[in-house]
């Protein structure tokens, strides 16, 4: 590798096709060295601090919960004001005016034939004097 | 990419609890392994700065002025002389805390943690090329010790 290759790669500059060839050659020759690092030991972390991190997520659990319930209450009343406010200003515009009713007009009744010969009846009645409600006694039927 | 065990239990916690809490939020675009590697990555980022700590870190373009990649050849790197003692461990272990933070988060992605190289390019959020070179200089630099170690073990 020349020292104008090395230069750039520390320098973390922009490599051309042929040194970026010649990089994955140099990595793929770094393979030993690769082995080493992967053979290092993982620490498996102990119970207490697996209780540890529950116990974190769980309070983190129960402050979501807690505001999650606080935004849903003020939405519903927010939501209920709106709607509320809606019923004052907006229902009216959906309300005719009361307007009065229209005069209709219709032709008098003119009586029928039953109704005029009752009325031609009463009338003679009046007149004669005699009736079921006239003061005079009726005249002697015969006896 | 932290320096003591306590920490990085810590930081593990925080990346589980973070990924619960923004679980809703994961759309899907890299996978679930990327994502919470990139939820590490960025904490570690944050304690290392809130620490503000130095890092002893040696140079690496000394590493390659000293060392030249093509020696493997020899029979010190051969897997079956190599074994993975406790004081390899610590001599590992010393080399990458020595290194800086971007080399080893390449390292450790790629060579403990099988990650690809658009997978690590995608968590660390740098281009491909850029996750190859920072790859080769910390294998660099990890070489340079480790090989001065089995230097010394062969002649002592």
């Amino acid at each position: 590798m020349n020292r104008e290759l090395k230069r750039q790669i520390v320098d973390e500059s922009t490599l051309s096709l042929q040194q970026a060839l010649e990089l994955d050659e140099a990595l793929e020759q770094q393979g030993p060295v690769a082995r080493l690092v992967g053979a290092l030991s993982d620490e498996q972390p102990s119970l207490a601090w697996r209780s540890e991190l529950n116990a974190k997520l769980e309070r983190s659990a129960a402050r979501a919960r807690r505001s999650s319930l606080s935004v849903k209450w003020l939405s519903g009343l927010a939501a209920a004001a709106a709607l509320a406010t809606c019923a004052v200003f907006v229902a009216p515009l959906f309300t005719s005016p009361q307007q009065p009713e229209p005069l209709v007009l219709t032709e008098p009744k003119t009586p029928s034939v039953e109704e005029s010969l009752v009325s031609a009846h009463k009338e003679a009645d009046l007149e004669s004097g005699f009736g079921v409600e006239s003061a005079e006694p009726a005249p002697d039927s015969g006896t | 990419m932290l320096r003591n065990d306590d920490e990085a239990l810590d930081v593990t916690q925080e990346v589980f609890i973070k990924a619960y809490q923004g679980m809703a939020k994961f759309d899907g675009a890299a996978s679930l392994r990327t994502w919470l590697f990139r939820i590490a990555y960025n904490l570690c980022v944050d304690r290392t700065r809130k620490t503000k700590r130095a890092l002893l870190e040696s140079p690496i373009d000394q590493a390659l002025e000293d060392e030249e990649p093509r020696e493997f050849a020899d029979n010190r790197w051969n897997p079956e002389n190599l074994v993975m003692s406790d004081e390899l461990a610590e001599v590992i272990e010393a080399a990458l805390g020595s290194m800086s933070e971007k080399l080893k988060t390449v390292l450790l992605l790629h060579d403990k943690e099988d990650m690809g190289y658009e997978e690590i390019a995608a968590t660390v959020s740098v281009p491909v090329g850029t996750v190859k070179s920072r790859l080769f200089l910390a294998r660099a630099h990890l070489q340079k010790h480790v090989g001065g170690y089995l230097g010394t073990r062969e002649t002592g």
